[in-house]
């Protein structure tokens, strides 16, 4: 389990809507989220077959399920998160809790700095309980986001604060102005906002075609009713013809 | 000397009850209140959350 539901499970955020899983890329695996999605009368959305050889290339699955009171559920499947290159690392570090591997608060960290703005709240609470509750100092003066807790970090830890290469920790170390450290903090959260949007658009103008493919055969599957298994058949077509 | 923890300690100490500081930038009170409860009560705490979102959408 990662991204906004691990948030909720580590105490930083209260509520998250959509669920996002690492699994792992083998057959086996896929085989079996798919059978208990199939159970669940879930549907594909927009996105690539759950499938390892697509999984081994970065690309994610997406799939949308009602509960019986009507309520939307969306779960989404990726087996090698960006920005998290150890992927061994990754479940090495994870935490299982009733059977569930939460992924771990570095890796969580990694898996943030997405282009949404609001993620980069999270990682700087992320940071803090991290340093000032949890004892781990270099993860506070990595990723906190703002001025004042990394200047009360940088006070409490110099040692570290020395050996940290960014750029806002050693504005501050230097005695630079306050404004420098939060142009430094703003400039990097930007770099890693554009970043993210980068990878974004290099998938999906690579899936241009496959994308158009899909969306006239998810009309189909609507008023068809068509399982989830057809779904993924469909899918390993569309994906072979149109994307390489 | 004080051993330094691993990543993989942080993250299981998270998911068990901790006090969030007062005075955080990031964190309110309901993220207090969540901070302290063990993970059993913050998994029931996620679904009480989406049983209030799914009727927020049928008002929606």
């Amino acid at each position: 389990m990662s991204s906004g539901q691990a948030c909720v499970l580590l105490g930083i955020a209260t509520f998250s809507k959509d669920g996002d899983w690492i699994i792992k890329e083998t057959p086996e695996s896929c085989s079996k989220v798919l059978k208990i999605l199939e159970r669940k009368n879930a549907s594909y959305r927009l996105g690539l077959p759950l499938d390892p050889a697509w999984l081994s290339k970065g690309w994610t699955s997406h799939f949308e399920y009602f509960l019986g009171n009507g309520y939307r559920m969306r779960v989404d499947f990726c087996s090698r998160p960006p920005r998290v290159p150890d992927i061994s690392g990754l479940w090495q570090n994870s935490i299982k809790k009733y059977d569930v591997d939460i992924v771990d608060i570095q890796s969580l960290i990694e898996l943030k700095q997405t282009r949404r703005v609001r993620d980069y709240s999270i990682i700087g609470a992320l940071a803090e309980v991290a340093g000032f509750v949890q004892d781990k100092p270099e993860l506070s003066m990595m990723y906190l986001q703002d001025y004042e807790l990394l200047k009360k970090a940088v006070k409490k830890w110099p040692e570290i604060a020395r050996k940290c290469n960014r750029e806002a920790v050693q504005t501050i170390l230097q005695g630079k102005s306050r404004k420098d450290t939060v142009i430094s903090l703003a400039v990097e959260q930007d770099e890693k906002i554009q970043a993210d949007e980068t990878r974004i658009n290099f998938y999906r103008e690579k899936s241009k075609s496959y994308q158009r493919k899909c969306m006239a055969a998810s009309a189909v599957w609507k008023s068809e009713n068509i399982s989830l298994s057809e779904q993924h058949n469909q899918l390993l077509s569309i994906v072979k013809e149109e994307l390489v | 000397m004080k051993r330094e923890l691993s990543i993989k300690e942080i993250t299981a100490n998270m998911l068990e009850p901790y006090t969030i500081p007062e005075d955080s930038p990031y964190l309110s009170e309901e993220q207090r209140e969540l901070s302290k409860l063990s993970y059993q009560k913050r998994m029931e705490w996620m679904a009480e959350w989406l049983m209030l979102a799914s009727h927020t959408d049928d008002e929606d």
